[in-house]
C-alpha cells in the first residue's frame, strides 16, 4: 500500500502538468466543438452543426488537400535524402564527418520561422537568388510565391492534357514550402538513420560478403529490412509533425497564398479562431484533423508494421 | 541604532512612494517603426507625472490584440487601458469592456470635443457616447518615388491627380528590358490585403460605396464598384503593376527603388524619409469622379473594470497624450495626423512643414478621408471580399460574377 503511494506521488509531477496543460485543454476544446463561442461571456450550444458546417465545406476540404500534398511532398523526400546521407556519414573514422553530421543538422536547430524568412527571400521573384540563378542560366524567371498553378498541371501543360483537378499537384507556391519542410527535416532524418545503421553488426555484412552478395544486394536484404523500424518511426513522427504544418505558411504566405492554395488545415484553423474569432468552428476543425492523424497513424502501425524487422 | 532608524525611515519612506503611485497597464499595437516614439512619448510623461506610472505592453497587430484582450478579460484579467483600433471599438462595446468617457468629457475643464476634428472624433462614438479618443490616426496615401520620377522625365511635383494621370504615368515609369521582354520597374503597386482598405477608396472614388447605411446590404454589385474592380484588375493585365509578387514582395521591390509608386498608410512617412534610399514623395490618392482615402487607426480607450482611481489615472495620461505638443510630436515622429484642431492650426505644425514637407499631404487629405464600415463579422467579411478581388486580378473570375456572388455571401454575415 506505502509502496503504491510512492509510486504515484513519483507520477505526480508529470500527471499534474500533462494535465493541466494537455488533458484539460484538450476535453475543454473538444466541448467548445459543440457550441458556438466569440470568447465573449456567452457560449451558445449548437450539438453537431459546426462539425456538420466543416463537412460539406469545400474550403475546409482543399486545405485538408493541401495537407495530403504538403505531407506526401514532404515524407519520401526527407526519408529518402536523409537515409541517403546517413549511408554516406556512416563511418565514423572518416576525416571531416564530424563537421558534415553538424552542417547537415543544421537546419533542424534553426528557427523555423527565422528559415521561413531565408527562403521568402531565396524566392522573391523580382529580387531573390533562385531567380537570380535561373536567369544567369538564361532561363525565365519563375512567379514561386504567386503562382497558384498545380506543378504537375505545369507539366503537363505542354502536352495540353489537363488532369483531374487533385492529380494537379500543389501549387508553385506551396512546393516552396514543401521545400522548406524538406530541407528542415533531412538532418533529423540523417541523425535518426544514422543511430538505426550504428545498430547493425558488421557480422552480418561479412556473412553476406562471403556468401558472394554485392553492394546492391546486402543494401536491399540487410540495411534496409533492419532499418525499418527507424523508418517506421520517421515515418509516423513526420506524417503527424507535417500534417500540423503553419509557421511556414503563416510566414512566407501570410495571405493564405495565391488563390488560397497554401492553406493548409492548421493555418485555417488558427484563422477562423484568432482572426474570425469562431472558437467553436475552429476547435471542431481541430478535432477532425485530430481524427485524421489518428486514423493514419493507427493504419500506418497496422499495415506497415507487418512488414518491419525488429531484428 | 541611529542608522537602523534612518534604514527603517527610508523604507517607510520608499513604501509610501511605491504605493502612492498609481500603474497603469496600456496594451498597444505600434510595432517596428511607431514603437521607440511611442514609448520615448510614454516615458516623457511618466518623467513629468510622478505619481503615475505607465507601464506599456505592445501586443501585436490590432487584431492580435484583439484576441488577447478579449482572452484577458473573460478571466477578469486585461490592462487598466488600450489602444484600440477605431474599428474594433464595437466588438468591445457590446461586451462592456470599455468605460464609457461621457462623464469623464463633460467634466474635464480642459478636454472639449469640438477641439477634435470631427471626423476623427466622429470615430470613437458608438450609440452617442464617447468610448476612446482618437490618437493615431491615419490615411491611405500614394507614396512615390521622386528619382525614378525624374528618370522617366516627369515632374516629381506633379503627382498624378486623376486615375487616367495615374495610368499614363505609370505606362512612364515601367521599364521593360526589351532584349529579354521582360518588365525590370513597375510603374504601380496598388496592392490589397485581407484588410481590403486599399481596395475602398477605390470604389468611393468612382461614386460607389461598399456597404449602405445601416450595415444591413453590401453594395458591391453595384455598377460603381464593378468598374472600379475592372479598372484596377486592368493595372495588373496591362502590365503596370506586378501580378507576380505578393504583398509582402511587392513592399520589398517598391523599398528598393523597383517599383514607382504605391499605396501606403501615412503613418510610415517619416520612417520612409529616414530609411529609404530614394527620395520620397507623399500625394493623395488620385481620384477619379471624386477624390476619397480611407481613414483608420487607433484610440485610446479605458477599459471599464478599473477602479475610481486608476480610471482618474488613465484619464490624466489620455489627455496628455492628446495635448496639442505631444500630438504633434507623436506626428513629427510617425505620421499620425494630428488629432486636434488647434494643433493643425498652429504654427509648430508650420515649421514641421518645413522640416519634412510629405508630412503635409496627409493632413490635406482630411476633408476626403472616409472612416471603414464597422460590424462585428468585418474580419471574416473582409477575408472574404479580398480573395473576391484576388481571384479577379489572377484572371480566374469574371468581375461581375466575383462580385455577385461575394456580396450574396456577405449579406448573409451582415444579418
Amino acid at each position: 500500500m506505502k509502496k503504491r503511494a510512492v509510486a504515484y506521488l513519483f507520477i505526480l509531477p508529470a500527471a499534474l502538468v500533462l494535465g493541466i496543460f494537455m488533458f484539460y485543454p484538450l476535453a475543454y476544446s473538444f466541448m467548445i466543438s459543440f457550441t458556438q463561442w466569440d470568447l465573449s461571456a456567452t457560449r451558445t450550444y449548437v450539438g453537431l452543426s459546426n462539425y456538420r458546417a466543416l463537412i460539406v465545406s469545400p474550403d475546409f476540404w482543399n486545405s485538408v488537400l493541401y495537407t495530403v500534398y504538403y505531407v506526401l511532398g514532404v515524407l519520401p523526400v526527407s526519408l529518402v535524402i536523409g537515409l541517403g546521407l546517413a549511408l554516406l556519414l556512416r563511418d565514423s573514422s572518416m576525416r571531416g564527418v564530424g563537421f558534415f553530421r553538424t552542417i547537415y543538422f543544421m537546419p533542424v536547430v534553426t528557427s523555423p520561422i527565422a528559415a521561413a524568412m531565408g527562403f521568402s527571400w531565396i524566392f522573391h521573384t523580382q529580387l531573390g537568388y533562385a531567380n537570380h540563378l535561373i536567369d544567369s542560366f538564361g532561363g525565365e524567371p519563375v512567379n514561386w510565391l504567386t503562382n497558384y498553378n498545380g506543378i504537375f498541371q505545369l507539366l503537363f501543360d505542354r502536352f495540353g492534357v489537363e488532369l483531374p483537378r487533385v492529380l494537379q499537384g500543389p501549387s508553385v507556391a506551396l512546393t516552396v514550402i514543401i521545400l522548406l519542410g524538406i530541407w528542415q527535416n533531412i538532418g533529423y532524418a540523417t541523425v535518426v538513420y544514422l543511430a538505426g545503421l550504428q545498430g547493425i553488426p558488421q557480422t552480418y555484412y561479412e556473412a553476406a560478403r562471403i556468401d558472394g552478395a554485392n553492394w546492391g544486394k546486402s543494401f536491399r536484404r540487410i540495411t534496409l529490412p533492419l532499418l525499418s523500424p527507424t523508418t517506421l518511426f520517421l515515418l509516423v513522427m513526420f506524417t503527424i509533425l507535417s500534417f500540423q504544418v503553419f509557421g511556414p505558411v503563416q510566414v512566407m504566405t501570410p495571405q493564405g497564398g495565391p488563390l488560397q492554395t497554401t492553406s493548409v488545415i492548421v493555418f485555417r484553423l488558427y484563422q477562423q479562431a484568432f482572426a474570425f474569432y469562431r472558437f467553436g468552428y475552429a476547435s471542431a476543425m481541430a478535432f477532425l484533423a485530430f481524427s485524421m492523424i489518428l486514423i493514419i497513424t493507427l493504419m500506418q502501425l497496422k499495415y506497415i508494421e507487418r512488414r518491419v524487422h525488429y531484428d | 541604532m541611529k542608522a537602523l532608524m534612518v534604514f527603517f525611515g527610508f523604507i517607510v519612506f520608499a513604501a509610501i512612494v511605491a504605493f502612492s503611485q498609481i500603474t497603469l497597464s496600456f496594451w498597444h499595437s505600434m510595432g517596428d517603426y511607431a514603437k521607440l516614439p511611442l514609448d520615448q512619448l510614454i516615458e516623457e510623461f511618466n518623467r513629468t507625472n510622478p505619481g503615475i506610472r505607465v507601464r506599456a505592453n505592445y501586443q501585436g497587430t490590432y487584431d492580435e490584440t484583439v484576441t488577447k484582450m478579449k482572452s484577458a478579460l473573460l478571466v477578469g484579467a486585461g490592462p487598466d487601458l488600450a489602444m484600440v483600433n477605431i474599428e474594433h471599438i464595437q466588438i468591445f462595446t457590446q461586451d462592456e469592456a470599455l468605460m464609457s468617457l461621457e462623464d469623464l468629457v463633460e467634466r474635464d475643464p480642459e478636454l472639449f470635443p469640438e477641439d477634435f476634428v470631427d471626423e476623427f472624433w466622429q470615430t470613437i462614438i458608438r450609440d452617442g457616447t464617447p468610448y476612446a479618443i482618437p490618437f493615431n490616426i491615419s490615411v491611405l496615401m500614394l507614396y512615390y518615388n521622386r528619382d525614378l520620377f525624374r528618370q522617366a522625365g516627369l515632374d516629381p511635383d506633379r503627382p498624378p491627380q486623376t486615375w487616367d494621370e495615374l495610368e499614363e504615368m505609370a505606362h512612364k515609369l515601367t521599364v521593360v528590358d526589351a532584349r529579354r521582354g521582360r518588365t525590370v520597374q513597375y510603374g504601380l503597386l496598388w496592392g490589397v490585403d485581407p484588410m481590403f482598405y486599399q481596395f475602398e477608396p477605390l470604389v468611393w472614388q468612382n461614386s460607389g460605396d461598399i456597404f449602405n447605411e445601416d450595415m444591413t446590404r453590401c453594395l458591391l454589385d453595384s455598377e460603381e464598384a464593378i468598374d472600379a474592380l475592372k479598372r484596377w484588375a486592368s493595372w495588373f493585365d496591362m502590365g503596370l503593376s506586378p501580378r507576380d509578387l505578393t504583398i509582402e514582395e511587392g513592399i520589398q521591390s517598391f523599398l528598393m527603388g523597383r517599383i514607382a509608386m504605391g499605396t501606403v498608410s501615412s503613418a510610415g512617412i517619416r520612417y520612409g524619409l529616414e530609411n529609404l534610399p530614394w527620395e520620397l514623395g507623399v500625394a493623395m490618392l488620385p481620384g477619379n469622379k471624386e477624390k476619397a482615402t480611407t481613414l483608420g487607426g487607433g484610440s485610446l480607450a479605458i477599459m471599464s473594470h478599473v477602479s475610481d482611481e486608476k480610471s482618474e489615472a488613465a484619464w490624466t495620461f489620455v489627455k496628455w497624450m492628446v495635448e496639442e505638443k505631444n500630438t504633434l510630436t507623436w506626428y513629427e515622429r510617425t505620421g499620425y495626423i494630428p488629432v486636434k484642431k488647434s494643433a493643425l492650426d498652429s504654427i509648430e505644425i508650420q515649421l514641421i512643414w518645413r522640416r519634412f514637407p510629405q508630412l503635409r499631404a496627409p493632413v490635406e487629405a482630411i476633408p476626403y478621408a472616409r472612416p471603414r464600415h464597422v460590424h462585428e463579422n468585418i474580419i471574416e467579411i473582409r477575408s472574404i471580399l479580398f480573395n473576391t478581388v484576388e481571384r479577379v486580378r489572377q484572371g480566374v473570375e469574371e468581375p461581375e460574377i466575383a462580385f455577385l456572388l461575394a456580396v450574396n455571401r456577405v449579406n448573409q454575415l451582415l444579418k
